[in-house]
């Protein structure tokens, strides 16, 4: 494995810092940090990258305050029980009748395989919940990243696999369920998320051209 | 990856006739298909569109994933909670308030015929062991049917529907099989073919109609005018069944001179068809045999519901048609639930029951102790209630509301507490028919979705929660499964009526119940007299007349309100089920109110106008269709269709029969009048 020039662990440490956060805010935990919010806040500005896409931006404006309104609001966007306005599943925007659990489903557990991971509760939980596929990615370059540190060949193989997984997958609906988001969402902060969420994938998903670089 | 799969057979256990077998490909554990179920000899091998968006109701990313608490009742606030906090706010409010009314009686619980499962029955077994609670009693749907059978027959039994394919003459009775029971059509285009006729009656020109040899629009509520009109005639033209009638009815001659009395003109007026065709149709029911008389739930569903099915009962009977294969008069079938002894269900405590059908009515009255936790299961009680605006009203009071769903509902938008719960792809449990004679078994196919539990695996956790709290606070049990309670349902009896050793062996077919196949062959009765009963003492001790009476219809107050609402099924929906699925929506007409062209053309009326359909107690804006389908003085809006509450304008008039059976009146929903008006303008 050639050694990059480009390799950066501060931004790795970033990346894995903004992962993590959207992890949390779909699986609807981020609400227990909101005393931290401020720390939280300070940190993800550090996280800017120098070519920043003007939608990570906007979004860090408006979540700056976290609201009682953004939980009802993600919980009528994410949760229910009405009809969701933005549902959190990949299968629900990629399969042609809108249903969980069907080939689209078992794509993605195809791919949690290679790496030898499966999903708790399966069959009951679907498996391209959007929070398990941010987790999923999130691994995926840690262990890209930890691999490279101990000089394992194997990182290639992990960045390779997170590459296919945003191409193929995450990176294939996101958009749409964050202009959905967009659309429907009644707070700043949902709709700030979704601008973080949209913007960050959508660079992770850029960086696939330079993928030889990275690391 | 290795492909597992296998087929899990399954029923659907809405509030249907058809009850129909369904089949599951189950792939990897997950649904991959749903097909009927050939080995179910009535339904065979088919579903209607409701069965064929099963999967729909799985594998809907609305679905209702955990439970769900709303901060400020119909505010829209939802949070997801776990399991543990919903059951802790639960057991804590019903030991609160045992605590400070020194009775269990405020927790009451709201559940009627959502999931026709044995075990949906749970919530109902577990309010049974709290200590005395409030419940509902009766039923919205059946009940002054199910009471003039019970006086007349001596009990609710229907011959195998497939036996429609041996008679010699149907009459459809208030009843639209086209859309509501489409599995027998089957054996009714088989008796067509051999030569039977096929003949409609109803106020509306239904589908079945349409596909019938011939169509009689009565009056709505007026049928019972109609069969007596039939039976005086075919007695006048002594051609009634003197042997049956001397040897196996009662009150005969005293129903005869009754008949005798009748003035033909004023029963042809109050069914609104003219002589000539009574005559006409009195001529088939006497030239053809054996008649087959399929009685629908809708001319029940009026203040003389009851006496209407009575003297229906009372013209198969003079004709000859009961205990014929093919013929008979067939409205409902309770021997395959009375099969079941509903142990889990049992009680040792005195309930205070309300009557399902005055529901908001008592509940605003009740004291010593009020309700203030009200608990809704199988059930969208916001939308399928009477007397709406007084149950807004009532339910002020209440301290939690609590439902069990699938989806959001009107009933969870005004709930405190959703619990969210499987589909019948994710339980064991078995569903009895009450039309055709069958059981089939749900097998557990998948594992429950999201955090979804069983009526029975809520009504478990319960207990276990109530018990942890205060020891001995509920008797129901706290470990067991769907399994072990089957296991306690099923007795020898039940198994040698099934012809199988185990409930488990359903999953290898649905199995037929070894019932008569023709009830009351045998010509012997379960009334007191052990005969057909034309003149009932039960009847009279409840406090109906002894023979099938021609009561007074309901009528609308003078001057206001002078159009007839009747709000029967859709096609595409059973009450307020399936409206809310986005598959079946896609595919349902735009809700319209049909209305006569006359009526049209007086209040200025074209299809496509925005109207305004009202009374005192609600109001519903939708579109109007002009049809000749419908009679001058009504207006027909379907069950279930678009986002509308048809249940609204409806006042809670209760039928004129039900107590015994179910425990109360029935709802007299089609004794509703309202006005329209245009909006267009």
């Amino acid at each position: 494995m050639k050694q990059n020039q480009r390799y950066n662990p501060a931004e790795f440490q970033r990346k894995f810092f903004v992962y993590r956060l959207l992890q949390d805010y779909y699986s609807g935990c981020l609400w227990q940090k909101k005393d931290n919010w401020n720390e939280i806040l300070l940190t993800l500005a550090e996280t800017r990258y120098q070519e920043e896409i003007i939608f990570f931006d906007l979004g860090m404006r408006l979540i700056q305050k976290l609201t009682q309104e953004a939980v009802y609001d993600f919980n009528r966007l994410f949760v229910g029980p009405e009809k969701l306005l933005a549902p959190p599943y990949e299968s629900a925007y990629r399969n042609a009748e809108g249903l969980l659990m069907q080939k689209e489903t078992t794509d993605v557990r195809k791919f949690y395989s290679i790496v030898g991971l499966s999903v708790v509760g399966q069959n009951r939980e679907p498996d391209d919940f959007i929070g398990l596929e941010l987790e999923f990615l999130c691994f995926l370059l840690y262990q890209a990243v930890s691999c490279f540190q101990r000089g394992e060949e194997r990182a290639d193989f992990y960045l390779n696999v997170y590459f296919e997984f945003l191409n193929m997958h995450l990176g294939n609906w996101v958009s749409d369920h964050c202009e959905d988001v967009l659309r429907h969402s009644t707070s700043y902060f949902c709709k700030g998320m979704a601008m973080l969420t949209k913007g960050f994938i959508e660079r992770e998903k850029s960086l696939l051209m330079h993928k030889e670089e990275i690391l | 990856m290795l492909k597992k799969e296998r087929i899990t057979r399954h029923v659907c256990p809405r509030n249907c006739y058809d009850t129909c077998a369904i089949l599951a490909q189950v792939r990897n554990g997950r649904i991959v298909n749903i097909t009927g179920d050939p080995a179910h000899g009535y339904t065979r091998g088919k579903l209607c569109a409701k069965g064929y968006s099963y999967l729909r109701r799985v594998y809907s990313p609305d679905r209702i994933k955990q439970p769900l608490r709303q901060c400020g009742r119909g505010s829209g606030h939802w949070v997801p909670v776990s399991w543990d906090y919903a059951l802790e706010m639960i057991c804590q409010k019903i030991l609160d308030l045992k605590h400070r009314y020194g009775s269990t009686l405020p927790v009451c619980l709201n559940k009627y015929s959502g999931n026709f499962g044995l075990l949906n029955n749970a919530i109902e077994g577990l309010f049974n062991q709290l200590g005395p609670t409030t419940q509902v009693l009766g039923s919205p749907c059946w009940s002054a049917g199910l009471d003039a059978q019970t006086f007349d027959f001596g009990n609710n039994y229907n011959s195998n529907p497939e036996n429609l394919r041996k008679a010699g003459l149907i009459l459809l009775w208030g009843v639209n099989p086209v859309w509501t029971a489409v599995h027998s059509l089957p054996y009714i285009y088989e008796a067509q073919k051999e030569g039977a006729k096929v003949i409609t009656i109803d106020p509306i020109f239904s589908e079945t109609a349409k596909k019938s040899d011939l169509y009689f629009q009565v009056r709505p509520g007026q049928d019972g005018y109609l069969a007596l009109a039939l039976a005086k005639i075919i007695v006048e033209a002594e051609k009634e069944d003197k042997q049956f009638l001397q040897n196996y009815s009662l009150g005969w001659d005293e129903f005869r001179e009754y008949l005798k009395s009748l003035n033909l003109n004023k029963l042809s007026r109050e069914c609104g068809l003219n002589q000539q065709a009574i005559k006409f149709l009195a001529g088939l029911l006497i030239n053809h045999s054996p008649v087959f008389i399929w009685v629908g739930f809708g001319m029940q569903r009026y203040a003389n519901g009851g006496q209407n099915v009575r003297a229906i009962d009372a013209l198969g009977a003079l004709t000859g048609n009961l205990g014929k294969a093919g013929g008979g008069v067939h409205y409902a079938n309770l021997r395959i639930w009375n099969m079941f002894k509903f142990n889990f269900h049992k009680t040792g405590y005195k309930n205070r029951y309300l009557n399902i059908n005055r529901f908001a009515e008592e509940l605003n009255q009740l004291q010593e102790p009020p309700v203030k936790m009200l608990w809704i299961a199988n059930r969208n009680l916001f939308l399928q209630d009477a007397n709406l605006r007084l149950l807004y009203q009532a339910i002020k009071e209440i301290e939690l509301i609590i439902t069990i769903e699938e989806f959001m509902t009107e009933s969870t938008k005004y709930s405190d507490l959703v619990l969210p719960t499987t589909t019948f792809f994710e339980e064991t449990d078995v569903v009895p028919g009450y039309w055709h004679h069958w059981l089939a078994l749900n097998e557990q196919a998948v594992p429950p979705l999201h955090e979804a539990r069983s009526d029975l695996d809520i009504a478990l956790m319960v207990s276990c929660k109530m018990n942890s709290l205060e020891q001995g606070s509920c008797t129901f049990p706290q470990s067991g499964d769907a399994s072990s309670f089957l296991d306690r349902e099923f007795d020898d009896q039940a198994y040698s009526l099934l012809g199988i050793r185990h409930w488990s062996d359903l999953k290898d077919s649905p199995a037929k119940v070894n019932i008569p196949d023709v009830c009351w062959e045998d010509r012997i009765f379960e009334t007191p007299s052990g005969k057909f009963e034309f003149y009932s003492q039960r009847a009279e001790q409840a406090g109906h007349p002894l023979m099938p009476a021609l009561k007074e219809q309901r009528k609308p107050a003078a001057g206001k309100y002078d159009l007839r609402l009747l709000s029967p099924h859709s096609q595409h929906s059973i009450n307020s089920q399936f409206q809310n699925l986005d598959w079946i929506k896609a595919i349902k007409p735009e809700p319209a109110v049909l209305i006569h062209p006359d009526t049209a053309l007086l209040k200025s009326i074209v299809s496509g106008s925005m109207v305004r359909i009202l009374n005192d107690y609600g109001e519903i804006v939708l579109k109007a269709a002009v049809s000749g389908a419908v009679p001058r003085d009504v207006l027909v809006c379907y069950q279930g269709i678009g986002d509308l509450n048809i249940n609204r304008l409806l006042s809670g008039e209760n039928t004129d029969m039900g107590s015994i059976v179910t425990g109360n009146h029935g709802l007299a929903i089609l004794d509703t009048f309202v006005d329209i008006e245009n909006q267009t303008d």
